[in-house]
């Protein structure tokens, strides 16, 4: 594994999990900007566990972008298990509910989209490469400090002290610090 | 065992495969995992075609 600033070099051998998300990615990519977050960054990066779903963060998409987009999802093989109806797709995608999208016939694993709120999470955006395709993710910081300090349970502790452990010396510790800071503040304000 | 010692032994191995991962290859730790991911998925499909 090769970690840079902004990018990280894993000769890793593809997985059914890595083969759902870059098909798919073929597809959202083309409509909007996203990044994968959560515990399918942990297992990218080893964590020796399954999981059912995938979670990606998009960028805001308008209704043109986003019916062109499940049209051609749809014509490769996906399925929404929210609705069969666009208009509807779109309305819980507005209102930041997650849409989950598996393969006909599939219901797990699935892909889970949302559009993100936080725009650090794509102003701070890494590089995955891999030989099978390349991704972006969140950066690291964030998603340690997001399990441990929002997400909490005993599987997210499980995730983050995995990734400290496997990026020891060579994490961001300003970014650490700026985001442990930030979430500290969020919870004292509610 | 209790609660809390399954929880420490379940960190010490989360450590002690995050130090092995380190000191191998990608794909040697990779290859691993693989073999538990495609598993469960697998499995979900076989159990679904089963429920048809």
């Amino acid at each position: 594994m090769i970690v840079k600033k902004d990018k990280i070099i894993i000769d890793k051998v593809e997985t059914e999990l890595d083969k759902l998300l870059i098909n798919f990615l073929e597809v959202l990519k083309k409509y909007c900007d996203y990044v994968v977050v959560s515990g399918y960054v942990a297992i990218l990066f080893g964590r020796a566990r399954g999981t059912e779903d995938i979670d990606i963060l998009i960028k805001s998409i308008d209704k043109n972008k986003f019916e062109k987009f499940f049209e051609e999802i749809e014509n490769k093989g996906y399925y929404c298990l929210n609705t069969p109806d666009i208009d509807e797709m779109y309305d819980f995608i507005k209102i930041h509910t997650s849409l989950r999208f598996a393969r006909k016939d599939e219901i797990i694993p699935n892909i889970e989209v949302k559009i993100g709120k936080d725009l650090e999470d794509f102003n701070e955006k890494v590089l995955i490469e891999m030989p099978f395709g390349s991704i972006w993710i969140s950066c690291i910081e964030k998603q340690i400090i997001f399990k441990e300090m929002v997400l909490g349970s005993d599987k997210d502790f499980e995730d983050a002290r995995h990734l400290r452990k496997l990026f020891e010396g060579k994490l961001d510790l300003v970014k650490l610090r700026k985001f442990e800071n930030r979430y500290k503040n969020e919870y004292k304000r509610k | 065992m209790n609660i809390r010692e399954n929880k420490k032994e379940r960190l010490e191995f989360i450590d002690k495969w995050a130090e092995y991962m380190k000191g191998v290859s990608d794909k040697v730790w990779s290859k691993q995992q693989k073999v538990l991911i495609d598993s469960q998925i697998q499995n979900a499909r076989y159990w679904r075609k089963c429920q048809q």
